[in-house]
């Protein structure tokens, strides 16, 4: 026990000093990432308050033990505001379970390899982007394992969002008002393709002047089915995505302009192109990126959010709310040390969202807390992701050799208007596509990623 | 007003049908994956203006109108001379077409059933079906044949027929996956099969194909023509053509050469553009024409085309290439076949079997109806009472003769429509008429060479320029073919440039509400206007044969206002005709829930704001103001 020299207010201390001297490298005993590159275990980065919700409570709250309104104030500055509201307020339960020790299980196994292969290898160019330092793009994993700036820890969000090469998400999405009625379903297909920044060190068809190719079409309901987007996204962060559309009333494939993004893609869902990963948009038309804090957080990040092998369809049970269907169920665990970065939307005029406050996981550069504030900085949304390394108690889904890493469910709340959009990564939605990282010798670019795809889908 | 019981059984029939949940569903079958969802909607337009449609028998603007017919034998024309003065025997009369105006209060009372299936066997074989239904509950104040004494030829110049309208003598479809019947039709807008394998795919069946940037203005979107039976193109103007695109069987190939460009080919079954039919709400050919569809002379024909798209820098581009029938088809007159005498002339009727006319109420009484629909009909009243007689000589076995200018073109005509009303008319002073045209619709082949850029332009974030996004496209068209306005039988044939500026923009006017998205778009066409009429019949008047105008520019200016979260947006859409004509739809649309979607529009137009009503579009549907609204539960 190498912990007992230190009060419970060390790790604050040593948190808010890293945050004001810059210092990039996580960890408060120890620096973060030899320990994650030598066995992946942390335990010796952080001190058990940091690693144990029961010392951090001073036994208060415990593994197994369920998070309402009546204890919520234990881990009140655990939460983001808007999950703290959910508990104390909207009657959302969270679980609290034991934190993941193996490191590798918050990664997928590709990923975390490339990140420590490619250690150190990350710089940030003179127009603002991610080379190596003989000026190629990124080749893979974290670029920026210890950020020491907003910037730095953004790009670790940015290039791989799924931290897959090519990442498939079967999305079900419900949508409730706020009245907690059921008011808008529907399925949807996701596709990301990273040409550059990918684990396997290649650039994909020589293409290195984009970053990736990712499409999104509805299959569910009637209406919406066949809506189909293609956006495909230079590797220069300054510039816009090149956006193509397949609306079904035009019956056929048309190119949109795309710099609004911050409104649903359909009608009644919350969810907006900007939230996605936490890093929507190319990352220079945002600015004003600036760590704010570091801080232990809860975070849905452990095997437990994983819904295989208890629903056939991975979808999750719900609660809360007025009518008992606000939340799915969540399993939640302290994360010892996040990043608090916020950024504003200097690229958009009159963009509704006044700044965004992202808590990155120090460890595998992931955000656990995402919160969207208006322009009079009033709270408008949050984002909040859940991952799971898919292997539980019931069932284990292997990418490749390993399990596999993903996000598995999102609360997308805005709570001006009181709209809460909850959907699964589930096995497959309607149309039997199926979610999967893997495409084998499937040629998916040509499947889901080009305009006559778009064309296809579309019908 | 018919058809309650009908409405009620279908209504009843499609709510039985909703309660089964084979209608929405979703799963796997054999291996195969499976889903099928629908909705049904419940359509209608409310007039707003009391003028009923002037092509239809109950709305002919001379219905219930004394005129005067002031006829005559003119020695000159008889002769062929053309002489200094008038010399010959007049013969006059008033005439009161008999036909009882409409008082309409609906343009449009649809109820529509869709539902689409789609399975996917593999991951490289796939197919769609799509079904659609339509009920037509038809609360018009519809036209009786038997109420004016109307012998019409032709399937569809009796009770009005809503869908059904293969050719002059049967009902039936030219679609060959409909089926219709007189209030009621159901085709298969989809029913395709893909084969989708690295670059290639391969959509086979019914389907449509839109290409070009475009919206509504159709430069190179011609691969299929236009349904235009349900709401002509006065639905929900932001749904373009979704609607009325008719689906053609075809084999459409298409191939990603790279990722910036891609071939796409195709090759189909000639399917025609599908005008509405005689006394239906949105008729646009006068009903007092006998169209006789040639169809079977082409349906065995294909259509081809291919398109190149892609990308050079900054710059997108198409190159197309389309050869096909066209499919709006051209007009000109032909022998009406119908062996009817004129009243007190026996053997007058073999004549005009030869002829294009046919004796009957529903027909043009006077020249000056003739005058006044030849106008509103882009043709040439002068110029096709020659043809009428010189392309068929059995016409001068009754005397007529051409004629040089529009007052010996009236005295002719009225000469003509007093005799064939009983000549007793002149004794009494009141005549009869009625003598209708027919006219034939032939389809003629063309080639059309396209091609189009597009830029988007880089500004300051929420400057006009930032992410405009430009297109420019446009077609040549060498020989095309058009219908004369003088309906001979010498087709006019020209080289027919089209081109479209397209200018697309999201701008955000406030933090509060979603960006606003615009369109603005100018059309230019240099021998037709946005129909397909040709120009040289614009301009005709009750007093002038057409003075033809010189090209046809449109301009287009769309805007769509989402409200937060989607659930409402409110559209806005203008089409300007450049000689005065404006067509203004403003529209609601309300999602207020996953099952349901209601559209509200208003459609306003006006052909008259600057120039002469009969050298702009508008006035084709001029009448058609009214209210739209759909109601749609989706399952």
């Amino acid at each position: 026990m190498h912990i007992k020299k230190y009060d419970t207010n060390f790790s604050r201390r040593r948190f808010m000093e890293n945050t004001l001297k810059g210092v990039g490298a996580a960890g408060v005993l120890a620096p973060l990432w030899p320990l994650i590159a030598n066995a992946g275990d942390v335990s010796k980065a952080y001190p058990d308050e940091l690693l144990s919700i029961e010392m951090y409570t001073k036994g208060k709250v415990k593994p197994g033990d369920i998070i309402t309104a009546d204890n919520v104030e234990h881990v009140k500055e655990l939460l983001d505001p808007i999950a703290y509201m959910h508990v104390k307020e909207m009657g959302r339960r969270i679980h609290i379970v034991e934190p993941v020790k193996d490191v590798s299980r918050i990664f997928p196994t590709e990923y975390l390899e490339a990140t420590l292969r490619n250690q150190g290898k990350a710089v940030i160019g003179k127009d603002g982007n991610v080379y190596t330092k003989s000026g190629e793009p990124w080749i893979g994993g974290t670029p920026f394992p210890e950020p020491k700036n907003g910037v730095e820890a953004q790009y670790n969000l940015t290039l791989s969002w799924g931290r897959h090469d090519y990442s498939q998400y079967a999305v079900r999405d419900w949508d409730i008002d706020s009245s907690g009625d059921l008011s808008y379903q529907y399925d949807f297909v996701w596709t990301e393709l990273n040409t550059t920044a990918r684990t396997d060190g290649t650039v994909w068809k020589d293409k290195k002047d984009l970053l990736r190719y990712q499409s999104v079409f509805f299959t569910a309901p009637n209406d919406s089915a066949g809506t189909s987007f293609l956006n495909i996204w230079d590797y220069d962060q300054r510039k816009f995505p090149e956006l193509h559309g397949y609306i079904p009333a035009f019956r056929r494939v048309r190119q949109f302009p795309t710099n609004q993004r911050f409104e649903p893609l359909v009608p009644g869902i919350t969810l907006f192109l900007s939230d996605a990963w936490a890093a929507g948009d190319p990352l220079q038309t945002w600015g004003n990126y600036k760590i704010v804090g570091r801080q232990p957080m809860l975070g849905a990040i452990g095997s437990r959010n994983f819904h295989g092998g208890y629903h056939d369809n991975w979808e999750k049970p719900v609660h809360g709310g007025p009518k008992d269907q606000t939340f799915f169920d969540t399993y939640m665990e302290l994360v010892p040390e996040c990043i608090v970065v916020e950024a504003e939307p200097t690229g958009y005029a009159r963009a509704p969202v006044g700044k965004k406050r992202v808590w990155i996981d120090a460890r595998n550069q992931m955000y656990v807390a995402y919160v969207v504030y208006d322009r009079r900085g009033e709270m408008w949304k949050s984002f909040e992701p859940h991952y799971a390394m898919q292997d539980n108690d019931k069932m284990t889904r292997n990418d490749g050799s390993h399990p596999a890493w993903s996000w598995s469910s999102v609360h997308s709340h805005d709570i001006q208007s009181n709209r809460m959009s909850r959907f699964v990564q589930a096995k497959s939605v309607t149309g039997g596509y199926q979610s999967g990282y893997d495409p084998g010798d499937v040629d998916v670019f040509n499947k889901f990623l080009t305009i006559q795809a778009m064309q296809r889908l579309g019908g | 007003m018919k058809n309650n019981n009908q409405l009620a059984t279908a209504i009843s029939l499609v709510s039985l049908g909703l309660s089964s949940a084979a209608w929405s569903a979703n799963g796997e079958l054999f291996g195969i994956d499976y889903s099928s969802s629908g909705f049904i909607r419940v359509e209608a337009a409310a007039k707003t203006v009391s003028e009923e449609n002037p092509f239809n028998q109950r709305g002919n603007v001379f219905n219930g109108v004394t005129v005067d017919r002031n006829g005559g034998v003119n020695a000159g024309t008889l002769l062929g001379l053309n002489l200094p003065f008038s010399v010959g025997l007049p013969l006059t009369d008033t005439a009161t077409r008999n036909g009882e105006q409409a008082n309409n209060d609906f343009n449009f009372t649809q109820v529509r059933l869709e539902n689409t299936l789609q399975l996917r066997f593999s991951d490289n074989w796939s197919a769609t079906a799509k079904v659609r239904g339509i009920f037509d509950a038809a609360q018009y104040d519809e036209f009786d044949p038997n109420s004016v004494n109307s012998n019409a030829a032709g399937f569809l110049y009796g009770e009005p027929n809503y869908f059904e309208y293969d050719d002059f003598e049967t009902g039936g479809v030219q679609n060959r996956l409909e089926v219709a019947g007189d209030n009621y039709m159901v085709d298969f807008p989809s029913l395709y099969l893909d084969y989708q394998n690295g670059p290639i795919l391969v959509r086979a069946g019914n389907q449509q194909i839109a290409w070009g940037q475009a919206l509504f203005f159709r430069v190179m979107d011609v691969a299929n023509g236009l349904d235009l039976r349900r709401h002509l193109i006065l639905d929900f103007a932001s749904e373009e053509y979704a609607d009325e695109r008719i689906s053609s069987p075809a084999i459409r190939v298409s191939y990603q050469l790279n990722a910036s460009w891609e071939l796409d080919m195709y090759a189909q079954a000639f399917q025609p553009t599908v005008y509405a039919n005689p006394n239906t709400p949105y008729n646009v050919i006068a009903s007092q024409f006998t169209v006789h569809d040639r169809y079977s002379d082409a349906n065995e024909e294909i259509n081809s085309g291919f398109r190149l798209k892609g990308n050079i820098g900054d710059f997108g581009l198409q190159f197309m290439y389309t050869n096909r029938y066209n499919p709006d088809g051209v007009f000109r007159w032909t022998a009406s076949n119908v062996n009817r005498d004129a009243p007190g002339i026996p053997g007058s009727g073999l004549i005009l079997s030869q002829t294009p006319l046919e004796i009957d109420p529903t027909g043009v009484w006077s020249a000056e109806e003739w005058f006044t629909y030849a106008g509103m009909a882009r043709l040439d009243g002068v110029e096709g009472l020659n043809k009428l007689i010189t392309d068929f000589p059995a016409s001068q076995l009754l005397l007529a003769r051409p004629v040089n200018g529009i007052d010996a073109a009236k005295e002719e005509l009225d000469l003509f429509f007093i005799l064939t009303g009983g000549a007793g008319s002149v004794i009494t002073g009141n005549g009869m008429g009625g003598l209708r045209g027919h006219i034939e619709r032939e389809y003629k082949r063309e080639d059309i060479f396209a091609t189009g850029f597009s830029y988007i332009f880089s500004g300051e974030p929420g400057s006009w320029l930032d992410q405009l996004i430009l297109n420019f496209e446009v077609s040549f068209t060498p020989d095309r073919t058009f219908t004369s306005p003088d309906l001979g039988q010498d087709y006019l044939v020209e080289d027919e440039f089209i081109s479209a500026l397209v200018l697309e923009k999201y701008q955000r006017f406030s933090r509060s509400f979603p960006a606003t998205y615009f369109v603005f778009q100018w059309m230019h066409r240099t021998e037709s206007d946005l129909f397909g009429r040709h120009l040289s019949g614009m301009g005709g008047t009750i007093n002038n044969a057409p003075t033809g105008v010189d090209a046809w520019d449109g301009l287009v200016l769309a805007l769509q206002q989402p409200f937060p979260g989607l659930v409402w947006r409110a559209d806005l859409s203008v089409l300007y005709d450049t000689r005065g004509g404006v067509f203004v739809q403003p529209a609601l649309k309300w999602k207020p829930s996953g099952n349901w979607n209601i559209e509200a529009f208003y459609t306003y137009i006006d052909d008259d704001i600057s120039s002469n009503a009969n050298e702009n579009i508008m006035q084709t549907f001029d009448w058609a103001e009214e209210f739209g609204l759909r109601v749609a539960y989706q399952f």
